[in-house]
């Protein structure tokens, strides 16, 4: 998979990093900057505020992930995302289908790279 | 096995599935199918090949395919996407030689969400109605770092009533400001009176002093009432807030030009009033977007961080 989405469909990357989102607050809460900052790291995943917020927004209004205020220990406080009921179910979900799909695809890509 | 290898009854089923799923389709999908028919026949025809090619056998695997409704909607669902964007329709939004335009009726949420944004990184964002951009207050205070883009979770949505309700007597005041003045110089007026500045600030225009009035009147009150309907309807927070910025704005402009009008009578030369009144008319609906976005943001940490305690006290 390469970085910076151009040479991936935007709407596949998109579904791919909502995905990542999701992962990412399975494992417990975060902030909108860090959440930027956390995907950040992996280069194929990297998106810029202005995706992640929109983003974010969408799985908050589809009931997926849920948002408050907290202190911060430093400077003002931040708005954390979590991820609701439904959201934990979903991503269940979504997890599978994304480990079915990428043995189906490895195998697929094995197998074409193998036939050549 | 071929057309031939099958029994009449068999063939019928299967002409039978087709002729519906092209009744179907003709409604939702616009190309021609006779290709794609002929490729999902030899479909049947092969699977069919490792049966007994009965009648029985041919429902069988045509319900492999699902029913010709939901075949017709997969067809329906894969032209859409292709087609997305060159469908003939008359379109009253697109593009026109790159300029964005939207000719749709104009609604108080859509003027609102152009203006105020911060969720859009684009400063300039097409108009809600007509031809060209508009600014995107939300992106410009996200870009100055005067807000987040996710401040509030619904702009405006939890600044209280009464504080929406309050931006109506901004522009009201302007306006009350403009028929004041109106009407104290209307009988100093003569009958022709400045309406136009060159951009060396020489006056270029006249109008009759009626029409000048009516004019402005027209600029400063049209969108004052209709901010007024929006908020009388209780629209969204946003749109009336949206509504009261975009009036404040026109009033301001209106009130500008009619003191330029009056500068200029008296003596008074260049153009700097309607410099100023341009600057105003984008400066105050800027500063009342962003304080309500902020006492919007406020409230939503006074609900959090005041009622749960235990939330509060996760992090340390």
């Amino acid at each position: 998979m390469t970085a910076g989405g151009e040479t991936i469909p935007s709407q596949f990357r998109k579904g791919v990093v909502e995905l990542a989102i999701l992962a990412l607050l399975h494992t417990g809460e975060a902030y909108g900057g860090e959440i930027v900052d956390r995907l950040g790291a992996y280069p194929g995943l990297a998106i810029t505020a202005g995706t992640a917020y929109p983003l974010l927004s969408r799985l908050k209004k589809s009931g997926l992930i849920t948002s408050a205020w907290q202190e911060s220990p430093v400077g003002p406080p931040r708005k954390y995302y979590r991820l609701s009921t439904a959201g934990e179910t979903a991503f269940a979900g979504m997890n599978r289908a994304w480990k079915d799909m990428t043995n189906a695809m490895d195998s697929l890509l094995e197998s074409e790279r193998t036939s050549d | 096995m071929t057309d031939r290898d099958l029994s009449a009854a068999t063939a019928a089923v299967i002409d039978d599935y087709f002729a519906r799923f092209r009744r179907a389709a003709v409604s939702t999908v616009a190309v021609g199918l006779d290709e794609e028919v002929a490729d999902l026949w030899s479909h049947v025809l092969t699977r069919l090949g490792h049966t007994a090619g009965l009648p029985d056998d041919a429902v069988r695997v045509l319900a492999e395919l699902g029913s010709p409704a939901e075949l017709a909607a997969g067809f329906a669902d894969v032209s859409s996407e292709t087609d997305a964007g060159v469908r003939p329709s008359p379109k009253l939004t697109g593009r026109l030689l790159g300029m964005p335009y939207d000719l749709r009726a104009p609604t108080s949420e859509r003027y609102a969400s152009r203006w105020w944004n911060p969720l859009d990184r684009r400063i300039l964002v097409p108009k809600a109605l007509g031809m060209g951009w508009t600014v995107n207050f939300g992106a410009v205070a996200v870009a100055t770092r005067i807000v987040r883009p996710d401040d509030e979770d619904v702009p405006f949505a939890s600044v209280p009533p009464r504080i929406v309700a309050g931006t109506l007597p901004g522009p009201v005041l302007v306006l009350v400001d403009f028929a004041t003045i109106a009407l104290v110089s209307w009988p100093g007026l003569p009958a022709r009176v400045p309406s136009h500045w060159g951009l060396t600030g020489q006056v270029d225009g006249y109008l009759g002093r009626g029409s000048a009035l009516l004019f402005l009147s027209v600029l400063a009150a049209v969108p004052l009432a209709s901010a007024g309907w929006v908020h009388v309807r209780r629209r969204a927070p946003l749109n009336r807030i949206g509504a009261s910025a975009l009036s404040l704005s026109f009033a301001t402009l209106a009130l500008a030009v009619l003191i330029q009008t009056l500068y200029a009578l008296g003596g008074g030369v260049g153009v700097w009033i309607i410099l100023a009144g341009l600057a105003y008319s984008l400066i105050l609906p800027f500063a009342m977007l962003i304080g309500m976005a902020r006492i919007g943001r406020n409230t939503e940490q006074r609900r959090d961080l005041t009622d749960s305690p235990l939330t509060k006290g996760r992090d340390q």
